[in-house]
């Protein structure tokens, strides 16, 4: 697959059709979610240079709903994937009719009743990878050096959890371009559903946390570009004329 | 934009039937590919696996893992072909969820980032 070779990157603030991807582009579009640390330990100022990317991400009525928490502290990490295992292992003895022919019959109508209450959360992908982590196949936090969580504060102005979306991926992509690798972690509302956790980890009222970014050296060189589905886009141009595009093509 | 009638809007698929799931597909050139296993590391979905024996020419070849017949846990996001040092990895379908979870406007058919 398409791999790293520009090095005669395009100049920022200018466009001409069809040239090379520019610096902020490429980090976009070689940008992949990193799973595989080193052990190495992530400089304090570093982390601060990506903080500050967050802080100054566009928020709706400049509010910045928002709460950092850094976790630097390996032991925590390593007790969070195991609470992170063991409630997942809780979870799914409820909803996971794919043990056996017993559960399928009489597990799976009230698991696609729960599926319709909460599509979001029992979605085929994060329904696989919570019987991944309770089958222990799967990490939920990869060893990462450091955890940010990103906390969102409810009282913020329209959807106080959209403008967090944006602050974290401001502090992904100046990550990416400093040359760590990060990766979102939703797996965190799971340890949230705890009492116990919210407690230990500060997230309390007027806070919510439903997302977390763990960033880390990489292990190896994963980035590059991937390919993506094709995306019907609709066009209303001028006298209403309506047309549909297929974009990537 | 894809019109579903109310019926297939409203049904949750069953996650463990072919029928009413569309899985991602890798496919591994077994020419190029070396065996490292940098693939099986990666996977966000822990959905690949290394081959138990060795084929013809000594190499370890990684392989979809099946939870049910004709599903995997793929679900085509890339990093494996990305991370291929030989590019022997290929998406050969995408991820697409039956019913109620269907994508209504996005094509099967999958591009590298294009410049407009």
């Amino acid at each position: 697959m398409a791999k790293k070779t520009t090095n005669n990157l395009s100049p920022l603030y200018t466009y001409q059709e069809g040239m090379e991807w520019n610096p902020v582009e490429k980090v976009i579009m070689e940008r992949r979610s990193i799973r595989n640390f080193k052990k190495e330990p992530v400089g304090d100022n570093l982390i601060r240079r990506i903080l500050e990317a967050g802080r100054f991400a566009p928020t709706a009525g400049n509010a910045q709903p928002w709460k950092f928490i850094v976790i630097k502290d390996q032991a925590l990490i390593a007790e969070m994937e195991k609470a992170t295992v063991t409630l997942s292992k809780f979870l799914m003895w409820f909803v996971d009719y794919n043990r056996n022919a017993f559960r399928r019959i009489f597990l799976a109508p009230y698991t696609k009743f729960l599926t319709r209450l909460m599509p979001n959360k029992l979605h085929p992908i994060p329904f696989n990878l919570l019987q991944q982590i309770a089958a222990e196949k799967a990490a939920a936090y990869h060893k990462a050096p450091v955890m940010i969580l990103l906390l969102i504060d409810k009282r913020g102005i329209g959807d106080p959890a959209l403008d967090a979306g944006i602050c974290g991926q401001n502090m992904v992509l100046a990550a990416h371009s400093l040359g760590l690798g990060s990766c979102w972690i939703g797996m965190i509302t799971v340890l949230m559903m705890n009492p116990f956790w919210r407690r230990k980890l500060g997230v309390m009222s007027p806070y919510e946390l439903t997302d977390c970014i763990v960033l880390g050296w990489p292990k190896g060189d994963y980035d590059g570009e991937v390919e993506r589905e094709v995306q019907l886009v609709e066009w209303i141009d001028a006298d209403g004329v309506k047309r549909i595009e297929r974009l990537g093509v | 934009m894809l019109n579903l009638s109310l019926g297939k809007k409203g049904k949750i698929p069953d996650y463990f039937k072919e029928s009413q799931m569309t899985y991602g597909i890798v496919t591994f050139d077994s020419k190029v590919c070396t065996g490292c296993g940098i693939c099986v590391s990666i996977c966000p979905a822990r959905g690949l696996r290394l081959t138990d024996r060795k084929d013809d020419s000594g190499k370890k070849i990684p392989l979809l893992i099946e939870t049910a017949p004709g599903i995997s846990l793929c679900m085509a996001c890339g990093d494996c072909s990305a991370a291929c040092q030989e590019g022997a990895i290929r998406i050969k379908r995408g991820f697409n969820a039956g019913f109620f979870f269907r994508k209504l406007s996005q094509k099967s058919d999958l591009t590298l980032p294009k410049k407009y």
